[in-house]
């Protein structure tokens, strides 16, 4: 009797049946259906029968330590193949890595060498564990200087498996971390140079800058191609076990500080990012609007470029360092956006919706994940695989999040102080999905363009009150302008009560369709009185760049107009090409200009009737600035920043 | 299961990771969140609905745990948050003294008139106490704020805290809502809401003891 295929698939394949104790060891008891293998040598007509067996799985769901780590050599991995992989990422929550080794290890080094001759089964077993903990987790092996859990395992596998490829593995691993002390050590070494270096230099001259190609002078695809080359490395270096809501968000404690490094990293990477996008867009107050427009536009082509590389990460920085605060009131650069980019910005944050749960994001990473097994595996053998981007990488705060619920919502043990391992496999679950995208970002092979690179890094960090002091110098909070995005989306108290209120669904949406992607309840007053911000950090502040300072310093909360920017002057026999930043008010004229700046540029005695004051324009223009102009009206506002003073000649002074 | 409920308020948890903000939401919510939604969606337990002064109120509370070192990430809550819980624990005088910190930004991000409760959390690890009871009730009182000590452990001022922030907030939003009614006189009842079964409304683990 011929069954439809769908039948069969009707039936559950999986059935919880219960719970199990033995030896004081809990047990999850489900039922599997299998297909069963026909005992028959010869495929006859009874082939179009398909056989089936009920199996009991049985799952270790609890249990103590001692039990656990047996499980790691006797245990059915094929009925419970989740087991070893939960364990190995998720022990350091429960159990410090020597433990299990103490526990795994037999205390007698090694079988005597005639019992390698048959290899208990249990040897093999702990042997292919040893190997598949050294190469998913080498991290857990490193203790610096000596290694001993390491160097314990290596003489083990020496002796267990000589030769073997477990033993090569540690080995090498061992090799690796001596050779990375030893380049940390002379690395340490040049950074501390480089720092005193650093100092010196400072002390001469605070306000030495090199200057360099910004960030923004590259194209689109550079940009983004090197952020994900950034993103790419450091996501593919976390190690599983920081992820882990025990051990991530205790990472503020005295005992947990510096955990997690390489969760850290990533999480530095992102901010970095948006720091970018924060100071490059913040640049010259007296930018016009268009200007400026013209830069959130850039971010949204680079944050498109990331969503088709399938760089999660930094798509989702830029996109929240347009919607922070000081970028996002600006409405006058706003309204300066063309519909095109606009409309790629709206589409793009709906990406990052945190309704349900922020479903959204979470769909989209694993249709882009899924998209690259299935035509692998539909290609027929022998046709070439299709080309299949590499990717996604994801934004790791979301999973970070799951993980310290999980852990807030389950207990680590259970009654009888049995340890919870339910709970471990339910973080593996998300652990794997992280592990599984770390694979997949190996496939990236965007080439490193270190002056991109040294551009991103070159760019002085703004701290949050900064920028925030800048936005408001670009456009005073009185100014409001009526085309402003958020003023055209400004609906009455009325509606926004009634909207409030009627939110047909627990998740409301919040962005009205037309909507920038932005929070939209807030009332405009609240932008309008901004208190200025507490309890600045001493080392925010002295991070800042000086210029900046002064800035913060001149412009007042509440100015009407900007009349004051920051330029920066070099002087054309410079072989350093080194500027000097001057704040430029509408009260200054070409003589106080130049004068201050060949005192900054330290020159003895100073005659600036021999200097003429050039603005540098885009594609190797300058403009002339008179003798007598005011040079805050008479410089060209579409490239405000750049000025280069040049000799006149026949001027009779040294230089 | 079909849920009714008034009005609905959003409520965001802030403070340095390790206070304890997802201990006591999970403790408020009573655990209530599907196992088999975890790989799916995400943990997700952030939705109760309680009863203020006969209005039924559909809380639902943010808690970025996890994500307070993104600079840009967790500010995006706060534009949109009606209430705000500040969280410290008195075993820990870092985290009280950067309550400053998230004060200020709450200041600068948050809508007018959003509604703040600031919480000393883990009052059960009295041994450990580092920042005394009067010490939060001062802070508080500078910022104008009502103080709750807690605990998730011990259940110690949970749902106390909770009410209290909603309450503050339907008060605020009260008024609001009393003068529209006077001035445009526009059908505003608070409407009677049915919503359909929500994925975050779980049963199946609810007996679960949250384990902090």
């Amino acid at each position: 009797m011929e069954r439809p295929p769908g039948k069969e698939l009707a039936l559950a394949p999986l059935q919880e049946w219960g719970e199990e104790e033995v030896d004081g060891a809990v047990y999850n008891v489900t039922l599997r259906r299998q297909h069963s293998q026909r005992p028959g040598p010869d495929p006859g007509p009874s082939a179009d029968f398909v056989h089936y067996r009920t199996c009991k799985v049985r799952a270790l769901r609890a249990a103590r330590i001692e039990r656990l780590v047996l499980e790691l050599v006797q245990g059915d991995h094929e009925q419970d193949p989740a087991f070893v992989p939960a364990f190995l990422a998720t022990h350091r929550a429960f159990i410090p890595t020597d433990h299990v080794l103490g526990l795994l290890l037999p205390l007698r080094q090694a079988p005597r060498p005639q019992g390698l001759v048959r290899l208990h089964s249990g040897y093999r077993a702990l042997i292919s564990v040893l190997g598949s903990w050294l190469l998913d987790h080498p991290q857990d092996f490193k203790d610096p200087p000596a290694h001993p859990n390491l160097v314990r395992v290596c003489t083990f596998l020496s002796v267990a498996a000589p030769g073997g490829a477990e033993s090569q593995e540690a080995e090498r691993l061992l090799k690796h971390f001596q050779e990375e002390e030893e380049e940390e050590e002379e690395e340490e070494e040049e950074v501390a140079k480089k720092l005193q270096e650093e100092e010196e230099g400072a002390k001469e001259e605070e306000e030495h800058v090199k200057e360099g190609p910004e960030l923004l002078d590259f194209s689109v695809d550079e940009v983004a191609e090197q952020l994900t080359v950034m993103d790419m490395e450091l996501f593919s270096q976390v190690c599983l076990g920081e992820c882990l809501g025990s051990v991530w968000s205790h990472r503020d404690k005295a005992v947990g500080r510096g955990t997690a490094p390489s969760v850290r990293a990533t999480v530095a990477q992102f901010n970095a990012v948006t720091s970018c996008v924060l100071s490059s867009v913040l640049v010259g107050p007296g930018l016009p609007p268009p200007y400026r427009a013209h830069r959130l536009e850039k971010w949204i082509f680079i944050a498109q470029r990331c969503r088709e590389l399938r760089n999660f990460s930094s798509l989702r920085a830029i996109l929240s360092a347009l919607q922070s605060n000081p970028v996002y009131r600006l409405k006058r650069s706003w309204a300066a956006v063309s519909r095109e980019p606009l409309s790629i910005y709206r589409k793009l944050s709906n990406i990052f919706s945190d309704e349900n749960n922020h479903l959204n994001s979470r769909e989209i990473l694993s249709q882009e994940e899924a998209s690259l097994t299935s035509p692998e595996e539909e290609t027929a053998p022998g046709v070439p695989p299709l080309k299949v981007p590499p990717g996604p990488i994801p934004y790791l705060g979301t999973f970070l999040t799951d993980l310290v619920m999980l852990d807030t919502a389950l207990p680590d043990r259970l009654e009888g102080d049995l340890i919870n391992f339910e709970k471990r496999r339910k973080e593996w679950e998300i652990l794997s999905r992280i592990q599984h995208l770390q694979r997949r970002c190996m496939s990236y092979s965007l080439p490193s363009r270190p002056p991109v690179l040294a551009a991103f890094h070159a760019q002085r960090p703004l701290s949050e009150e900064q920028s925030y002091r800048l936005s408001r110098v670009i456009e005073p909070p009185a100014a409001s302008c009526p085309s402003s995005p958020r003023i055209r989306r400004r609906i009455s108290l009325t509606k926004r009560l009634s909207a409030k209120l009627s939110r047909e669904r627990g998740f409301s949406p919040s962005h009205q369709p037309g909507d920038l992607p932005s929070p939209t309840v807030t009332s405009s007053s609240a932008q309008g009185t901004v208190e200025q911000p507490l309890g600045t950090k001493v080392s925010e502040l002295r991070a800042a760049p000086a210029f900046l300072g002064s800035l913060a310093q001149t412009s007042h909360p509440g100015q009407r107009t900007p009349d004051a920017c920051v330029i920066r002057v070099s002087i054309d026999h410079d072989p350093g090409n080194l500027y000097r930043s001057i704040l430029l008010t509408s009260q200054d004229k070409v003589p106080g200009v130049v004068l201050r700046a060949l005192q900054k540029l330290h020159l003895e005695q100073p005659q600036p009737r021999d200097y003429q004051l050039f603005q540098v324009l885009p594609g190797d223009r300058e403009l002339l600035i008179p003798d007598n102009a005011n040079v805050f009206y008479a410089m060209s506002p579409a490239s405000p920043g750049d000025f280069v003073l040049r000799k006149k000649e026949g001027a009779q002074s040294p230089p | 299961m079909a849920k009714q409920y008034d009005v609905l308020f959003r409520l965001l948890l802030i403070g340095d990771s390790g206070v304890g903000k997802t201990c006591l939401l999970c403790r408020f919510t009573d655990n209530e969140f599907h196992s088999s939604h975890i790989s799916t969606i995400g943990v997700d337990f952030k939705m109760k609905t309680i009863e203020v002064d006969g209005i039924k109120v559909r809380i639902q509370i943010w808690d970025t745990a996890g994500q307070e070192r993104y600079q840009t990430i967790t500010k995006q809550y706060y534009r949109r948050a009606q209430g705000i819980f500040l969280v410290y624990d008195i075993s820990s005088e870092r985290s009280y003294q950067h309550i400053m910190k998230w004060v200020s930004d709450v200041d600068e991000y948050a809508p007018e008139g959003v509604q703040k409760i600031l919480i000393g959390n883990k009052a059960d690890e009295e041994q450990k106490r580092q920042v005394g009871r009067e010490q939060g009730q001062q802070l508080a009182r500078e910022y104008g704020m009502d103080f709750f000590e807690t605990s998730a452990c011990t259940n110690l001022n949970i749902k106390e805290s909770f009410t209290r922030l909603t309450e503050l907030v339907l008060q605020a939003h009260k008024k609001e809502l009393d003068g529209l009614r006077a001035h445009a006189r526009e059908e505003l009842a608070l409407a009677e809401l049915e919503e359909k079964d929500s994925k975050t409304e779980g049963t199946g683990n609810s007996s679960k003891n949250c384990w902090c």
